[in-house]
């Protein structure tokens, strides 16, 4: 997709109808593209014009029963999300990075479009982080948190009412010789719940998904260097890990 | 203009009030003001509603959206900064996700098999003309999507009203995508230009 045909897209970005995956890639855009996006927040304020001009009263009792529920509702703090309306935030990035050469640093990065739009080879894995990133998306207390270290960008998605999370991450290189990447839900239920393994591809880019429901007790995402295979606790210290608000 | 009046029943023609200012109750109810919170219901509930009932359609679904929308408002009340545009955007931005969300997950499955409903899809905006409640923005805003081209507001109503992506709009219409990406720009920047939107 060139840069022009992407910078035409943000009409359908504020009217909401650009599909997953290409929505995520846009985003990715937009978070590069100052002109992009006060465009697409001129653009967002005047369909909401158009959805302000077909206002109609709802039933009356909804009121009362909206009052109601929100008694048994937590209030989330104001630290960095991206909001429903906006494109992703530029916020910090809640990465403590231990102690590590920076040879062997993995940086989960993402870049959503980017690992969405890959070869066809890994298509239908693609897709499915599409459909799973989509749905994570879609629930009520998602969380989108997407920033940058050092140059290097990253994005996860999770929902802990779903139990879903989506780590997509670039500029990870390939891990020692006999060696592999694991990820990890730590401190929650399991207080170190295997992901799963990833690699890198070619580019050095790796998704991965965790739907078992672990995210939502977890309180942080880590990244360590296993034995090929992988391990059933992490038997070194993380690379990297993120804290889940 | 009886009729007109009497169409409109139901909804007041004029507020009793000034409406509040939503952002500065959304900054309360981020303090977990309820009070904030019901009066932000008053303020938001109309268009949301309407809305979302535009997209989705179903009664009974419409009032859940909407429902989650509001608890949503609740919810992340603290996000919302400023700097990203007027609380109203943000709040209308939400509320047309969520419907657009409802509609796909439950579109996939029936895969627009009537195409025959083009006719009707073609005018969702006079559609509703009966229900709206501000007359005013309504009047606005019918002006100004008068001011497109047919296509651009064929194009912007298939996408807003109708919940559909550029992709379904293009295959709709037959025509290719770029000009339906193109479309849309245009036509929300012309309305933008019409309605004197900053942002």
């Amino acid at each position: 997709m060139t840069s022009a045909d992407i910078h035409a897209l943000t009409g359908a970005y504020a009217l909401n109808a650009i599909p997953e995956p290409e929505r995520a890639a846009f985003e990715r855009h937009l978070a590069e593209c100052g002109a992009c996006a006060q465009e697409v927040a001129e653009l967002q304020a005047t369909a909401a014009r158009l959805g302000e001009a077909v206002a109609e009263s709802p039933p009356p009792a909804m009121k009362a029963a909206v009052m109601a529920r929100i008694r048994d509702i937590r209030q989330l703090p104001p630290v960095g999300s991206d909001g429903a309306a906006a494109p992703p935030a530029r916020s910090p990035w809640p990465v403590r990075i231990l102690g590590m050469a920076a040879a062997v640093l993995l940086v989960v990065s993402v870049s959503l479009g980017v690992v969405l739009y890959q070869t066809r080879a890994d298509l239908a894995d693609t897709r499915a982080q599409a459909a799973v990133m989509s749905e994570i998306l879609s629930a009520g207390d998602a969380e989108l948190v997407t920033g940058a270290v050092d140059g290097l960008s990253g994005t996860v998605v999770y929902s802990r009412e779903r139990g879903d999370i989506l780590l997509l991450a670039d500029g990870v290189p390939a891990a020692p010789e006999g060696k592999t990447y694991q990820v990890w839900l730590m401190g929650g239920r399991t207080p170190f719940h295997s992901v799963g393994l990833v690699t890198p591809d070619g580019r050095g880019r790796a998704a991965i998904v965790d739907t078992t429901g672990e995210v939502a007790s977890a309180t942080n995402v880590g990244i360590t260097i296993e034995p090929e295979g992988g391990s059933a606790a992490p038997s070194t210290e993380p690379i990297m890990q993120m804290d889940l608000s | 203009m009886a009729e007109r009046a009497r169409r409109l029943s139901g909804v007041p023609d004029t507020p009793s009030e000034p409406a509040p200012d939503p952002a500065a109750l959304l900054h309360r109810v981020a303090r977990g003001d309820e009070s904030a919170f019901e009066r932000l219901y008053d303020a938001v509930s109309g268009p949301v509603f309407g809305l979302v009932r535009r997209i989705v359609r179903d009664p009974a679904q419409s009032e859940e959206v909407t429902q989650e929308v509001m608890l949503e408002l609740w919810r992340t009340a603290a996000r919302y900064s400023p700097d990203r545009g007027s609380a109203m955007t943000w709040v209308m931005t939400l509320a047309h996700r969520r419907a657009v969300d409802r509609v796909r997950s439950a579109q996939s499955a029936t895969d627009r098999e009537d195409r025959a409903h083009r006719q009707e899809a073609a005018r969702p905006f006079d559609e509703v003309a009966e229900q709206v409640s501000t007359r005013l923005e309504y009047e606005q805003v019918r002006r100004c999507l008068g001011s497109l081209t047919e296509l651009q507001r064929e194009s912007v109503e298939l996408a807003y009203y109708k919940g559909l992506t550029y992709r379904e709009v293009s295959e709709l219409l037959g025509t290719p995508l770029g000009t339906i990406k193109t479309r849309l720009r245009d036509g929300l920047i012309r309305m933008r230009d019409c309605l004197g939107v900053a942002r």
